[in-house]
């Protein structure tokens, strides 16, 4: 019976080893998110300026085509069209082309869902109509555009929250990870962030990868996160459990591959003090999205949303 | 005492170690164990030995098993740490595709190479654990794939001298050169692996049917495809030492005899070399020997070493050879039954045991033939039931813990019962073919039985 249950536990840990090789390998992680298309939904508010200049950053160095419309009601149709046309008017005088998709008579969700279902690759890049205090991303299901499309949206939505200060490119490249679990929208998720970091051509800048560690206290992952990425791939291991080493390990490979990326990771508990007090601003946080929730603790999102940097909200369809 | 008292008072107190084990009354290496110092106890007492150490000098004969199992352990241990057999296993499961009857066939020849080279228990727990897991990603049921790669892996421990432990056993008692199993035991093996794959895919012919739709062909080749083998394999130079120190080990044992040395030292090379080129978790890796295994053959050695001593197994194969007389195909025949069935019902490692000093017993016949019945017999005979192989065990208890299915002993016996029958009818015809054709290679010389040279 003994010998049983020794077998019983070593086909058990095989097991785990094999489901963690199939979580890692709906998690690979093989290059940049494509970034060849951009619907830019504007709201009038004084976002819409930062909006613009992310949509410049990113064309910088690439050929990007752009669909611009209106996120917002303001009851006058006429008006909305303006201001969709302005902001065309502006991105052309910088030698950016965008197509524009008038407000006609659908409702804004519907007429971006359309859009969005014709350009399927795109990315979204949208400023947040609530502002700074937009806590929970869930709690807000009114049937905005912003809610609806994040919910139900299969791209990666850029969400401007406020002004960048006076260098667009530094929260593009100052990406940051927030990750907790192993799914194919963490790895997107870090698809999106090898893609900002690769913006300007090379990859090149500093990945912070926030993991929010949830299980009981784990000195191995203590001592994981005491000694970052690059040291021994082996020293991953232990996160093999918690279902993360596949994909750190693939960032940990990319950063080798790319001398110009620097990967940090941090490592904080869900609840209290989710995100040190300490950590710099003008970063681009990149959230996970599975199904309709984010993939971060509350605590996390409340950090993230509570601060006027942008936000990427990635889900797992691609 | 009489020499007739004396065998059976050591026979029945081996039996009685048996019937222990069979019946698992104590754990397999407690009842070896104690049976073992019973008898010890009961050769002085009835002077059978003039002294305790004499169970040392029986014990001698069998170290280089012990030094074998060691070496391999160490030496498995290390390279299944390295990721390396679990890659190799998503590699072959992703070539399939997820197509149902080609995962079965790529399972079955994994689990066969794999019990070749590490040896039946290391295979199965490895094999089995992705079985689990591919045949629950691709909606599959388990039953046939863990059934059949049980089967599969003890025509695996016919390939080569250290494949299984029977044959080790009977490998290292008669001498046999690694060799040798290339020309005699590994082409039935994979006779009996094809016998094993066909039987077992038309026995289970309505849980493997082929994806009807191009669209379920994708659907099955992007769950496979999923599988990140790198994802287990996450030192690369441990991954690769692992390997180069396993190949190497493998063509050890087969240039062992040229070099003059025996698949002992061959093992406890590969082991040391795993160890000092691994160079982590050493004591770790130690521990993880089954140290159990080794003690119940400890045991298991001097229970037969002292029964040996009554010349009651001598005895037991002359009235065997007398009821069978000088026909070799008879004797081939009664040696392949008779450790089949009864590997079937217990252990095959005591069984295994107890026949190895019958075979030079048994005058009159040429030994050769009768060493590969006994390897063939014993290995296959436990895929009759339920109990009869450590692989099916495993398989059994995999099924019934990790998927909640549970199998009664009449549909196992309808699949292995057959299965066993054909292979051994098969084992029988084979070794009566190579006697026939003259194609037995002669053991060397002072092997058991044979003469010693000099």
């Amino acid at each position: 019976m003994e010998a049983n249950d020794r077998n019983n536990a070593l086909v058990h840990a095989n097991v785990e080893r094999f489901e963690a090789a199939l979580a890692a390998g709906r998690s690979r992680i093989d290059g940049p998110e494509p970034l060849d298309s951009l619907i830019i939904v504007l709201d009038g508010s004084g976002q819409d300026e930062t909006t613009l200049a992310i949509v410049r950053e990113l064309c910088l160095e690439r050929t990007c085509m752009l669909v611009l419309t209106c996120g917002i009601q303001v009851g006058d149709p006429e008006a909305e069209d303006e201001l969709v046309l302005g902001a065309q008017r502006a991105l052309e005088a910088d030698g950016l082309h965008a197509e524009v998709v008038l407000s006609g008579s659908a409702e804004n969700h519907e007429r971006i869902r359309s859009i969005r279902q014709e350009h399927r690759g795109a990315w979204l890049v949208m400023p947040s109509p609530f502002g700074h205090d937009y806590a929970d991303l869930r709690a807000k299901s009114l049937g905005t555009a912003v809610e609806v499309t994040l919910t139900e949206s299969e791209m990666p939505t850029i969400l401007v929250r406020g002004p960048l200060g006076d260098v667009a490119s530094e929260p593009l490249s100052r990406p940051h990870l927030i990750v907790r679990e192993t799914s194919p929208a963490t790895a997107r998720a870090a698809r999106v962030a090898l893609a900002m970091l690769t913006h300007r051509g090379t990859i090149a800048g500093t990945l912070t990868v926030t993991f929010v560690y949830g299980g009981r206290p784990d000195p191995d992952v203590d001592d994981v996160v005491a000694r970052g990425f690059g040291v021994d791939p082996q020293v991953l291991m232990p996160l093999l459990s918690h279902g993360l080493s596949g994909i750190l390990h693939r960032l940990d490979v990319l950063s080798q591959m790319h001398l110009g990326l620097k990967l940090e990771l941090r490592l904080v508990q869900p609840g209290g003090e989710a995100i040190d007090e300490d950590i710099e601003h003008g970063r681009l946080h990149i959230l996970p999205r599975q199904g309709d929730r984010t993939h971060v603790d509350d605590s996390v999102q409340d950090f993230v949303l509570g601060c006027s940097d942008p936000v990427v909200v990635v889900p797992a369809v691609s | 005492m009489s020499e007739t008292a004396l065998q059976i008072l050591f026979g029945g107190l081996m039996l009685a170690t048996y019937a222990v084990i069979a019946f698992e009354l104590l754990h397999k290496t407690v009842a070896a164990l104690v049976g073992a110092l019973a008898m010890t106890a009961a050769a002085i007492a009835t002077g059978l030995v003039d002294s305790y150490t004499r169970v040392y000098d029986v014990l001698g004969h069998d170290l280089p098993i012990l030094a074998v199992i060691i070496g391999t352990s160490i030496l498995v241990e290390l390279a299944g740490q390295s990721g390396l057999f679990h890659f190799v296993a998503i590699k072959i499961v992703k070539r399939t595709g997820g197509h149902p009857v080609r995962l079965f066939l790529a399972l079955q020849l994994l689990v066969f190479v794999f019990a070749a080279l590490l040896t039946i228990v290391p295979a199965m727990l490895i094999v089995s654990g992705l079985t689990l897991v591919i045949s629950k990603s691709l909606r599959l049921s388990p039953t046939p794939y863990l059934l059949g790669i049980a089967f599969a892996s003890n025509s695996g421990t016919l390939c080569t001298f250290a494949s299984g432990m029977p044959t080790l056993m009977v490998g290292s008692a008669a001498k046999i050169p690694y060799g040798q199993f290339l020309v005699v035991s590994l082409p039935f093996a994979l006779v009996s692996l094809v016998v094993c794959y066909c039987w077992t895919r038309y026995a289970f012919r309505d849980d493997l049917t082929a994806p009807k739709t191009d669209h379920e062909r994708a659907e099955l080749q992007a769950t496979v495809e999923a599988f990140d083998e790198w994802a287990l394999a996450p030192d690369l130079a441990a991954f690769s030492r692992a390997a180069i120190v396993l190949c190497l080990t493998i063509v050890g044992f087969a240039v062992a005899k040229p070099l003059g040395v025996g698949p002992d030292f061959v093992a406890l090379v590969g082991g040391a070399a795993m160890l000092l080129f691994h160079g982590k978790h050493v004591e770790e890796t130690v521990k993880k020997v089954n140290w159990v295994v080794i003690l119940f053959f400890s045991g298991l050695f001097i229970i037969v070493g002292l029964v040996k001593e009554t010349h009651a197994l001598e005895r037991l194969a002359g009235t065997l050879t007398s009821l069978t007389g000088d026909s070799v195909l008879a004797n081939v025949a009664t040696v392949t039954w008779f450790s089949g069935v009864a590997s079937a019902i217990v252990d095959n490692i005591p069984v295994a045991a107890t026949m190895i000093p019958m075979v030079p017993a048994m005058d009159g016949i040429p030994h050769e033939p009768l060493w590969w019945s006994l390897i063939l017999g014993a290995n296959l005979g436990g895929n009759a039931t339920p109990i009869g192989s450590i692989s099916c065990v495993i398989a059994l208890h995999a099924l019934a813990k990790e998927a909640g299915i549970q199998i009664g002993w009449g549909r196992f016996l309808a699949v292995g019962g057959v299965l066993m029958i054909v292979q051994l009818v098969l084992a029988t015809l084979w070794i009566a073919a190579y006697v026939a054709f003259d194609l037995l290679p002669e053991l060397p010389a002072g092997a058991p039985g044979e003469p010693t040279g000099h």
